[in-house]
C-alpha cells in the first residue's frame, strides 16, 4: 500500500508547495499529454508526477519551467505526461487503492524512461510503482528541506528544495535594523508545522530580543484585523503555508491580501507572494525548480543520470521595489547580490528607439534653435559693433579739422564729412558731399600745373598704384586761395578709391612763410653788422690787389716809356694787374653774395668749403687780431642740404666769436682751430670750433643761443641765435662746451647727404 | 754791389704789392731788393747800405712797427717810409714819432712815392756822411 496516499504520509514538495501536496484527487492530465500513448514507442516517455491540482499557479510554474526545458530540444525526443499524485486530503484507502489501479491501466502499455516526482506524496507513490509499472524508469524526485528525507530509491537522484525563511528574516533585519517586533504568520496544519517550529527556534536564536507575534494558522478573516492593529517599527515574516488552523487550504493570494492591511512590511520566501505585497525574501522560484528538473530528466534520459546524486536549488534573494518605497526604505539598504524586482523601467529602457529618437531630435532642435540664437546674438552684436564703428568713423570724420571725401575708382564722391556749415564754392560743397554725383577730379580741374598734378596723384591713388599720399598745394580762388595739405590713403575695397582729407594750412604756410622770411632778413642783417665789423680789414683786403694795379700800372707806363721801351716787363706788369683786378672782384663777389637779400636756397653744399671761404675772407682780420687760424678739415666730407650764405654766416659768426673771445689773451696763444668730421653711424657732418679763449661761464652756456643774449659790450646778441635757427632750419644742432684744455667748443652737426662727398680733397693748412 | 749805388728795401707780406711795388721802383730807375716778410728783411739788414726801406705797416708775422722797433734797438738807421692801409692812422703816427721817414696810405701813387724814397735816401746819405 502506498503509504503516500494517506495524508500523513504526503511530504512537502517545498513550504510553498505544501497545499498543493495536500490535493489527493487524481486528475489525469490527458490534455498536457503531448501524444498519445499508442505512438509513444517511438519516443522516450517521461511522467511527472505532482503533488497539486494541474491550474495552481504552482504546478504550472513547475510544468512550465519543465516544459520550457524539455520541449526546448529541437527534435523534442520525450513525451511528457503530467499526473497528480494525490496526497494531502484525507483519501479513503479505496480511492488510493482505486488511483493505483488506474496508473497500473493507463501506464502498463508505456515504457516510462523517466519518472520525476515532486513531493513526498509523488515520491512515495513513485517507490511503490518501482518494481512494477516503474522498474525500468529512472527517477528524479524533488522534496522540501524540512520533509523527511525519502528513503533511497534504487536508480534515482533528488533535489533538495530549501525553505528560505532564515535567509528572508536576515533581509528583513539588514533592510529594517530598527525592527522592534516581528510578526509571523505560519499554517496552521500538522504539515505547516515543521517548518513554523525551526523558523520560531531559530529566532530566538537569532534575534532573542525581538518581540516575536504568532499569527499562525489564523484565517483570513481573522488575520486582516490582528495585522491591520500592528504598530510601525516591525515586520511581518509569511512562511508558505498550506492550510489554515482549520484545515482549510491557504491561498497565497488571499493570505497576502490579509497581510497587506498591516502597515508594516510583509517579508517572504514565497515565489508566489512576489509582486502580490512581499518587500522581499529569498525565494525559490517554481519556474527554476520545473527547469532544474528537466534538465536532469533529460541527463537521465540519455542515460547520464547519476544514481544516488542530490542537488540542492537555488534560491534567489529579491526585493519588490514597489515595496521597499512604500515602506522608506533607503534602497541603499538592500545588500550587494539582491535581485530588485517591479523597479519601473525607465523611460530609456521602455523605449530605447522612440527616447532616442526624440532625444536626437530634441538634440537637433536645440542645436538649431541655439544656433539660431547664437547667431542672432552674434548678428545683434556685429550690428552693434558695426553702429558703432559707424558712429565712430563718423565722429573721425566729424572731427578732422579739413575735409573728408571717400571716392570710388573713378573719383565719384561716395561720402564726405558734412561739419562745413555753409560751404561757400562749389570746391566746398563737392568735399561737404553737398552736390550730388559730383565727381572730385572735375573740381580741381584748373588747368594750373597744381591741380593737374593733384588730380594724377589722387588717380594715382584711387586706382591702387599708390597707397598713399601727400600733398601741399594751393588753391587758386576768387576769395585769395587757401594752402591744402592733401593726405590720401588708398581703399582696398572692391571698388578701390581712396579717402582724401584736405586741411586748410593757409595759416601755418604764412606763418612758415614769415618766419623763413624772418629768418632771411635777420641773418641778412647779421651779415651786414658783420660785414660792418670787418670793414678795416676787409678794406685792407680790398686795398692789396688795388695798391698793386695802381703800382703795376704806373710801373707799365713808366717801362713803356724807356728807350727802348720794356715791352717784356710791362706786359707781366699788365699780367699781374689781371690777377690783381680778379682778386679784388673775387673779394667784391663774396662781399656782395655775404650782403645779399635773397631768400634761403637749399642745396647740397661742403661745409669744408664754407669753411675755407670764410678763412679766406676773415685772413686779413685774423692777421690784423694776430689770431692764427688752424684748419683740420675731413677728408670726403659728405655734403648737406644747406643754403651756402646761411652756412658762412654760421662760419663766420663762430669764428668772429672765437677771435673776439681771445682778444684779451697773448698773441701768442691766439689760436683758432677749426675741425671738420663725420660719424658715419649717425650720418652727421660735424664742425668745430675751438678757440683758446677763457671759455664760457656755466651761468651763460645754457642761454648762449637765446636771442639778445650778449656779453660783448657792442654786440646786439643776435649772432648765436641767428646761428641756431639757420641750424635748425637744416635739422642741425648747434652746441657750446668749454674744452678741458681750455678755451670754448662750438660745435656745428648737420644731417649727411647721403652719398655725397666734397670731390676736393681735404687739407690742412695754416692761414 | 756798388757801394755809392743806393738801394730801396721793400718789406711786404703781400706777394701781389711786393711785386708790383718792385716792379714799380725798377721801372723808375732804382736798385730794389724785395722781402716778403720783415724776419728776412732784418736777417739782411746789418749789411745795408745806403738806402731806405718800403715797410708794409700791417704784415701777419711780424708787423712795422716790430721791425722798426729791431732796427732802433739794432742801431740801424735805415730811413723807414710806411705803407699803411686805410684803418691804421694811429699806428702810422705813433711810427712817424718813432722817427720814421714817411707814411704813405694805399695805394700809393708813384708822384707821392718817389719823392719820398729820394728824400730818404737823401737823409740816409747825410747821415751816414754825418
Amino acid at each position: 500500500v502506498y503509504p503516500g496516499r494517506h495524508l500523513s504520509a504526503v511530504m512537502f514538495l517545498g513550504p510553498s508547495a505544501t497545499g498543493l501536496w495536500a490535493c489527493l484527487i487524481a486528475l489525469p492530465l490527458t490534455a498536457q499529454t503531448p501524444f498519445p500513448s499508442s505512438s509513444g514507442q517511438a519516443k522516450h516517455e517521461v511522467l511527472i508526477l505532482l503533488a497539486d491540482q494541474p491550474g495552481r499557479p504552482f504546478t504550472d510554474r513547475i510544468l512550465s519551467g519543465f516544459r520550457s526545458v524539455t520541449m526546448r530540444e529541437r527534435n523534442p525526443s520525450v513525451s511528457v505526461f503530467a499526473e497528480y499524485a494525490g496526497g494531502y486530503a484525507d483519501e479513503s484507502a479505496e480511492v488510493a487503492a482505486e488511483r493505483a489501479n488506474w496508473f497500473e491501466a493507463k501506464y502498463k502499455k508505456h515504457h516510462l524512461g523517466v519518472v520525476v516526482a515532486v513531493g513526498a506524496p509523488s515520491i512515495e507513490l513513485a517507490r511503490s510503482f518501482r518494481t512494477g509499472l516503474f522498474k525500468d524508469a529512472f527517477v528524479v524526485w524533488a522534496a522540501g528541506e524540512f520533509e523527511p528525507r525519502p528513503a533511497p530509491i534504487e536508480r534515482a537522484s533528488g533535489l533538495i528544495l530549501p525553505v528560505n525563511s532564515f535567509g528572508t528574516f536576515k533581509l528583513a533585519q539588514q533592510l529594517m535594523p530598527g525592527a522592534t517586533y516581528v510578526a509571523v504568520y505560519g499554517g496552521g496544519s500538522k504539515f505547516d508545522q515543521p517548518p513554523r517550529e525551526r523558523f520560531l527556534e531559530f529566532l530566538r536564536a537569532e534575534a532573542p530580543d525581538l518581540r516575536v507575534l504568532d499569527f499562525s494558522g489564523m484565517p483570513p478573516d481573522e488575520l486582516k484585523n490582528k495585522v491591520a492593529q500592528l504598530p510601525p517599527g516591525g515586520s511581518i515574516q509569511y512562511l508558505a503555508t498550506l492550510a489554515d488552523r482549520n484545515d482549510r487550504p491557504t491561498d497565497t493570494f488571499e493570505i497576502m491580501s490579509a497581510l497587506s492591511q498591516s502597515r508594516v512590511p510583509v517579508f517572504s520566501y514565497e515565489d508566489m507572494s512576489m509582486g502580490s505585497g512581499n518587500l522581499g525574501g529569498e525565494l525559490l522560484s517554481w519556474t527554476d525548480v520545473g527547469r532544474t528538473l528537466g534538465n536532469m530528466t533529460l541527463r537521465a534520459d540519455r542515460g547520464k543520470g547519476v544514481n544516488g546524486s542530490v542537488e540542492t536549488a537555488p534560491r534567489t534573494a529579491s526585493i519588490d521595489w514597489r515595496q521597499l518605497n512604500k515602506f522608506g526604505i533607503p534602497e541603499g539598504r538592500v545588500p550587494p547580490g539582491v535581485q530588485i524586482l517591479y523597479r519601473p523601467p525607465s523611460l530609456w529602457a521602455e523605449h530605447r528607439v522612440a527616447v532616442t529618437l526624440s532625444a536626437l531630435a530634441l538634440l537637433i532642435q536645440t542645436l538649431l534653435i541655439g544656433s539660431l540664437l547664437a547667431e542672432r546674438a552674434r548678428r545683434r552684436v556685429v550690428q552693434a559693433e558695426a553702429r558703432e564703428s559707424e558712429a565712430v568713423a563718423s565722429a573721425m570724420l566729424t572731427s578732422v579739422p579739413g575735409y573728408v571725401v571717400m571716392l570710388d575708382r573713378d573719383g565719384k564722391v561716395l561720402r564726405a564729412n558734412d561739419h562745413i556749415v555753409a560751404p561757400e564754392s562749389e570746391f566746398e560743397k563737392v568735399l561737404a558731399g553737398a552736390v550730388p554725383d559730383s565727381n572730385y577730379f572735375d573740381v580741381w580741374n584748373l588747368g594750373s600745373d597744381d591741380s593737374k598734378r593733384v588730380i594724377t596723384e589722387v588717380r594715382r591713388l584711387t586706382t591702387g598704384e599708390i597707397n598713399e599720399l601727400t600733398l601741399v598745394k594751393f588753391r587758386p580762388s576768387p576769395t585769395g586761395g587757401a594752402w591744402l595739405e592733401i593726405r590720401g590713403e588708398h581703399l582696398d575695397g572692391g571698388r578701390g578709391g581712396a579717402v582724401v582729407t584736405h586741411v586748410d594750412i593757409t595759416d601755418r604756410k604764412r606763418a612758415e612763410m614769415k618766419a623763413a622770411a624772418d629768418l632771411d632778413a635777420l641773418s641778412h642783417l647779421d651779415r651786414v653788422a658783420a660785414l660792418g665789423e670787418l670793414s678795416a680789414s676787409l678794406a685792407h683786403e680790398l686795398n692789396q690787389p688795388l695798391a698793386g694795379m695802381l703800382s703795376n700800372a704806373e710801373a707799365a707806363e713808366k717801362l713803356l716809356a724807356l728807350t727802348p721801351p720794356d715791352i717784356s716787363e710791362a706786359r707781366e706788369a699788365v699780367i699781374d694787374i689781371a690777377g690783381e683786378s680778379r682778386r679784388a672782384f673775387a673779394i667784391i663777389t663774396k662781399l656782395r653774395q655775404m650782403l645779399k637779400k635773397e631768400q634761403a636756397s637749399f642745396e647740397p653744399v661742403s661745409l669744408n668749403e664754407a669753411v675755407r671761404d670764410v678763412t679766406g675772407f676773415l685772413a686779413a682780420d685774423a692777421a690784423r687780431r694776430h689770431v692764427k687760424i688752424d684748419l683740420d678739415l675731413a677728408r670726403d666730407l659728405p655734403l648737406v642740404l644747406a643754403d651756402m650764405v646761411q652756412l658762412q654766416q654760421v662760419v663766420l659768426n663762430l669764428m668772429t666769436n672765437a677771435m673776439d673771445a681771445m682778444e684779451t689773451q697773448s698773441e701768442e696763444t691766439r689760436n683758432l682751430r677749426l675741425v671738420t668730421c663725420c660719424d658715419r653711424r649717425s650720418k652727421l657732418v660735424e664742425l668745430q670750433v675751438r678757440d683758446q679763449g677763457p671759455g664760457i661761464a656755466s651761468d651763460q652756456l645754457g642761454r648762449l643761443f637765446e636771442p639778445f643774449h650778449t656779453t660783448k659790450r657792442n654786440g646786439l646778441g643776435m649772432g648765436l641765435s641767428i646761428c641756431r635757427s639757420i641750424i635748425d632750419s637744416v635739422k642741425g644742432k648747434i652746441r657750446a662746451a668749454n674744452s678741458p684744455e681750455g678755451g670754448a667748443v662750438l660745435s656745428v652737426t648737420i644731417p649727411a647727404l647721403a652719398e655725397t662727398a666734397e670731390p676736393v680733397s681735404a687739407e690742412r693748412a695754416a692761414l | 754791389v756798388k757801394q755809392s749805388e743806393p738801394t730801396v728795401y721793400v718789406v711786404d707780406d703781400d706777394a701781389d704789392v711786393l711785386r708790383s711795388l718792385t716792379r714799380l721802383l725798377r721801372a723808375s730807375g732804382y736798385r730794389v731788393e724785395p722781402f716778403s716778410s720783415a724776419t728776412e728783411f732784418l736777417r739782411q739788414a746789418a749789411c745795408f747800405g745806403l738806402g731806405c726801406a718800403i715797410v708794409d705797416l700791417h704784415m701777419t708775422e711780424m708787423s712795422g712797427l716790430s721791425l722798426q722797433d729791431c732796427l732802433l734797438q739794432a742801431g740801424i738807421t735805415l730811413p723807414l717810409i710806411f705803407l699803411t692801409g686805410s684803418g691804421d692812422f694811429q699806428s702810422s703816427v705813433q711810427a712817424v714819432k718813432r722817427g720814421a721817414m714817411d707814411y704813405l696810405a694805399k695805394p700809393v701813387e708813384a708822384m707821392n712815392l718817389l719823392p719820398a724814397i729820394d728824400a730818404a735816401i737823401q737823409k740816409h746819405a747825410t747821415l751816414m756822411a754825418g
